[in-house]
C-alpha cells in the first residue's frame, strides 16, 4: 500500500507534462529549481566541515533552521495544504488508519522540497562525516512531522470563516518574519552571529545541527543526548499530526458549527450607515463598501498591515545598511510605497467572481476603480509616512520629514494610476481564502505575465514620478513656499496621471464586460 | 421582430466555445406577465443562453430585447430592467445579509430612505431578518439563494431570470422562494427560469422551452405540451431519451448477497 501511496504522489506530480505546455514548464521549473537549491546545499554542507574555527557549526545550526522553518512555513505561504494527496480524498477508503499513516508520510517524502532536501543532507552526511546521518535522518522526520502537522491543523482551521481570516494572517505574518529573518541573519556577523547560534541550537532543529556538528568532533555523548531530544520532537509532532488527521477525517463539521454558535452570540457591527448615505454617486458607495472590506477582509487587512510593516523596515535597510542617515535620509521614505503596488495593480481582482453582480447592478468599471483604488491609497502613504516618520526620528531631519509626507499625500495618484491601467490590462482574481489550494489556481501559467506587468508598472511609476522627484531633490534646501510650490506642482501632475489612467480604463474596457468578467473568474458563476 | 407582449425576444443566438457549438441558432419568445420555463439536459445550452440573454456573456450571432431594450445595444438601460439570479452564486462574501442588499440597491441609485425600507421589507418576507447581521459568507446556500433573490428584485425589475432557482434549496426556502416569486408575478412581472425538475416546471410555468444540443427543440405552452403526456415523457421523447437503455452491470448483483466473514 505504502508504495501505491509513493506512485500516486510520483503520478501526480509528474501530471503537469499531460497538460498544457504552461503547465509542464512549470514542472519542469520545480525540477530545475529543486535541483539547483539541492545542490547548492550538498557543495555548501559538503565541504563546510573543513573550514575550522566556528563557522562549520553556524553554518549547520542555521542550514538546519532554515531546512526546518522552509518545510513548516512553505505549506502555509502556499496555502496550507498539500494538494497533492489531500487526506480528505481518501477518507472514503477502506483504509485502515495505520496504513494511512504510513502512506502519508511516505508521499510527504516525495517531492521537490524533499528532493532538494535529501541532496542538501547528503552534502552534510560527506562534510560532517558518517555519524551525522541519524540527526540527519531525525531532521528530516522533524520537517515531515511538523510540516503535517501544521497543513493539517490548517486545513481544519479553514473550514470556518474565522479560521480562513486567522490562516491569512498568520500565513502573511510568517512570510514576514521569514523575509525580515533572512535580512537581519545576513547582516549579522562575529559576536552577534554567536548569540543567535546560542539561541537557535536550543530549538529542535538547531539541537540536531549542533548534534551533528558534535559528532563530528567526537564529542558522542553530546551528539547523541541533542539526537534524542530532536528524535522526541520529531516524534511528538508526528504523533501529533496523526491526532490531528484522525480529527480532521472524522469531525468535519465541528469548527464550523462552533463558530456559528460564536457568531450568533456576538453579532457583527453594521455600519449600513456608511452605504445608505446621501451620496448620489456610484463610486462614492463603491468606495463605503470597500472600506468596510479593509476592515472585515483578511486579506486586505493583512495586505495593509505586512506592506506597512515591511515597506517600513525595507526603507529603512536602504539607508542603515549603507551609512548613518543624514538629513536627507527621509527622502528615501517613498521607496515604501512600492509594498502597496500588490493591491493597486489588482483593483479589480478582489472578489472578482462576484464582479458581475456589482456590474449588473448599474456599476460601471470606472465606478469600481475609483472607489476600489481611493480605498487602497492607505497601502500606498502609510508606508511612506511610517518611514518617513521612523527616517525623521533616526536623524532629526523634521522639516524634511513633514515636507515628505505632504510629499506621499499629493503623489499617490501615480502609483494608483499606473495600478489603474495594470488593472485592466492584466486583471487576475486574488486567491480566495475558502479554498485552500487556490493559491495555485488561479491564473495557471500567467504568474510571469502578472510579475512582468508588476516589474513595468515598477518602472512605469520611477518614470511618471522622476520628474516630481529631480523637483523635490533640486530644491530639498529651498524656502517653505517654494517646498509648497512643488507639492502643489506634484499634485496636479499626480491628479493627471490618475484621472487619465481612468479615461484610458474606461475606454479599454468598453464592451469587454464579458470578457473581462471572464478572465476574474466570474465564468465560475454558471458555465 | 419584438412584438409589444414580448417581455423577451431572443431571436438566432449562437455561441460557440472553439470548436464546441454551444448554443446554435436559438429563438425565444417570452410573454409579459408569465412564467417562462427553461429545460433541458446538462450541457444543453441553457445557461449558456440564460448568460447572453442577461448580458454576461456576448454572444456571436443573435439579437436580445428584454423590455423593449436590446441588451446588447444598450446595456445599462437594460441592466435596470431585468434582475438574475444565476445557478452558482457568486456574492459579496464579507457585506452582511443587510449590508449586501443596501449596497446593490444604492448601486442601482435608490434614494438611502427607499433602499433602507425596500431592504428591510425583503429580509423580512423573505425570513432572513434574523441572519441579517451576519455576513454572506456564513450564510447556508438556502439563505444565499434567498438573499440572491432578495438582490435580483430589489429595483422591481420587469423581468427576472432565475437559473435553477431551487437547486440545492431546502424545502421550506423553495416555498419561501416560490411564494415571494408568485407576489412578483401576480404584480404583473414576468418570470424566465432553468430547472431540472420536471413536476416544478409544470406545475409553474405558463410556458416551456426544451433545449437540447444548443437547439430547441420543443416549445409552446403547458398546457399544449402536455395534453397528452406529463412533462417529464414530452422531455424524455424531445431529447430522444430511450427508455431502459442502461445496460445491466451484471455484477451489481453481489450488492444484495449477504457478507461474508
Amino acid at each position: 500500500m505504502s508504495a501505491t501511496f509513493a506512485r500516486l504522489k510520483l503520478a501526480i506530480l509528474l501530471s503537469g507534462f499531460r497538460g498544457e505546455a504552461k503547465r509542464s514548464l512549470g514542472v519542469i521549473i520545480a525540477i530545475v529549481m529543486s535541483l539547483i537549491g539541492g545542490i547548492t546545499g550538498f557543495v555548501r554542507f559538503s565541504g563546510g566541515a573543513h573550514k575550522g574555527g566556528q563557522s562549520p557549526l553556524h553554518g549547520v545550526v542555521i542550514g538546519f533552521t532554515m531546512l526546518f522553518s522552509v518545510w513548516v512555513f512553505g505549506p502555509l505561504l502556499l496555502g496550507g495544504v498539500d494538494d497533492s494527496l489531500d487526506p480528505r480524498t481518501l477518507m472514503l477508503l477502506p483504509l485502515p488508519r495505520r496504513q494511512l499513516r504510513r502512506g502519508l508520510l511516505i508521499a510527504g517524502l516525495i517531492g521537490f522540497l524533499p528532493f532538494a532536501t535529501t541532496l542538501t543532507l547528503a552534502g552534510v552526511v560527506v562534510g560532517y562525516g558518517p555519524f551525522a546521518i541519524v540527526p540527519v535522518l531525525a531532521l528530516l522526520l522533524l520537517c515531515v512531522g511538523a510540516s503535517r502537522l501544521l497543513a493539517t491543523m490548517l486545513a481544519r482551521a479553514i473550514r470556518s470563516r474565522r479560521g480562513r481570516d486567522l490562516a491569512v494572517i498568520i500565513a502573511a505574518l510568517a512570510g514576514s518574519v521569514l523575509w525580515l529573518g533572512s535580512q537581519s541573519a545576513r547582516r549579522l556577523h562575529g559576536h552577534q552571529l554567536d548569540v543567535l547560534v546560542g539561541v537557535l541550537r536550543w530549538t529542535p532543529s538547531g539541537a540536531l545541527g549542533q548534534a551533528v556538528f558534535d559528532s563530528q568532533q567526537g564529542r558522542y555523548m553530546a551528539a547523541m543526548a541533542r539526537t534524542a531530544a530532536g528524535l522526541l520532537c520529531a516524534a511528538i509532532a508526528l504523533w501529533a499530526w496523526w491526532s490531528a488527521l484522525e480529527k480532521l477525517l472524522v469531525h468535519s463539521e465541528s469548527v464550523r458549527a462552533a463558530v456559528r454558535i460564536r457568531g450568533e452570540r456576538r453579532p457583527l457591527d453594521d455600519p449600513r450607515a456608511m452605504l445608505a448615505g446621501r451620496s448620489n454617486s456610484r463610486s462614492a458607495v463603491v468606495l463605503a463598501k470597500e472600506l468596510i472590506y479593509v476592515r472585515r477582509s483578511p486579506q486586505r487587512r493583512s495586505a495593509l498591515v505586512i506592506g506597512t510593516v515591511i515597506g517600513t523596515l525595507f526603507a529603512l535597510f536602504q539607508i542603515v545598511k549603507t551609512r548613518h542617515p543624514g538629513v536627507d535620509a527621509v527622502f528615501a521614505a517613498p521607496i515604501g510605497l512600492i509594498f502597496g503596488l500588490g493591491v493597486t495593480n489588482n483593483l479589480l481582482g478582489a472578489e472578482g467572481p462576484a464582479l458581475w453582480l456589482e456590474l449588473l447592478s448599474g456599476a460601471t468599471f470606472r465606478n469600481l476603480l475609483v472607489g476600489r483604488g481611493l480605498a487602497a491609497v492607505p497601502n500606498l502613504l502609510l508606508p511612506q509616512i511610517f518611514s518617513a516618520l521612523l527616517l525623521g526620528t533616526l536623524s532629526g531631519a523634521w522639516p524634511n520629514t513633514a515636507y515628505v509626507i505632504l510629499l506621499s499625500m499629493v503623489t499617490w495618484g501615480v502609483p494608483l494610476g499606473v495600478g489603474t491601467a495594470i488593472s485592466v490590462l492584466t486583471p487576475f482574481p486574488q486567491p480566495e481564502t475558502a479554498n485552500p489550494f487556490s493559491n495555485r489556481r488561479v491564473a495557471p501559467g500567467e504568474g510571469c505575465l502578472i510579475g512582468l506587468m508588476g516589474l513595468g508598472g515598477l518602472a512605469a511609476v520611477s518614470a511618471l514620478l522622476a520628474p516630481i522627484m529631480y523637483m523635490v531633490w533640486t530644491t530639498r534646501t529651498a524656502s517653505v513656499a517654494t517646498h509648497l510650490g512643488v507639492a502643489a506642482a506634484a499634485a496636479a501632475w499626480s491628479f493627471l496621471v490618475w484621472t487619465g489612467a481612468l479615461r484610458f480604463a474606461s475606454w479599454f474596457t468598453q464592451g469587454k464586460e464579458p470578457a473581462l468578467l471572464e478572465a476574474l473568474g466570474a465564468h465560475q458563476v454558471n458555465t | 421582430m419584438t412584438l409589444p407582449m414580448d417581455a423577451v425576444c431572443a431571436l438566432g443566438l449562437r455561441k460557440s466555445f472553439g470548436d464546441k457549438v454551444a448554443v446554435d441558432g436559438i429563438d425565444l419568445r417570452v410573454r409579459r406577465g408569465s412564467w417562462f420555463g427553461v429545460v433541458g439536459p446538462n450541457g444543453a445550452g441553457k445557461t449558456t443562453s440564460l448568460r447572453m440573454i442577461t448580458g454576461l456573456l456576448r454572444p456571436d450571432a443573435g439579437s436580445i430585447i428584454v423590455d423593449g431594450v436590446d441588451v446588447w445595444a444598450d446595456p445599462v438601460a437594460a441592466k435596470a430592467r431585468y434582475g438574475v439570479l444565476p445557478d452558482d452564486l457568486r456574492l459579496i462574501e464579507r457585506l452582511t445579509g443587510r449590508e449586501f442588499l443596501t449596497y446593490l440597491g444604492r448601486l442601482r441609485m435608490l434614494s438611502a430612505a427607499e433602499c433602507g425600507r425596500r431592504v428591510e421589507e425583503l429580509l423580512e418576507v423573505l425570513g432572513l431578518t434574523s441572519a441579517a447581521r451576519e455576513l454572506v459568507a456564513d450564510y447556508s446556500q438556502g439563505m444565499r439563494k434567498k438573499i440572491g433573490l432578495g438582490a435580483a428584485l430589489l429595483h422591481v425589475p420587469a423581468v427576472l431570470f432565475l437559473d435553477e432557482p431551487f437547486e440545492s434549496v431546502d424545502p421550506v426556502s423553495a416555498r419561501t422562494i416560490q411564494e415571494v416569486l408568485g407576489h412578483y408575478r401576480r404584480s404583473g412581472g414576468t418570470v424566465v427560469f432553468s430547472s431540472h425538475v420536471m413536476d416544478t416546471v409544470e406545475r409553474l410555468s405558463d410556458a416551456v422551452v426544451i433545449v437540447h444540443q444548443g437547439r430547441v427543440v420543443a416549445s409552446g405552452a403547458v398546457e399544449d405540451l402536455c395534453r397528452e403526456a406529463r412533462l417529464e415523457e414530452v422531455f424524455m421523447r424531445a431529447v430522444g431519451a430511450p427508455e431502459g437503455a442502461a445496460p445491466e452491470l451484471a455484477w451489481l448483483r453481489a450488492a444484495a448477497a449477504p457478507a461474508t466473514v
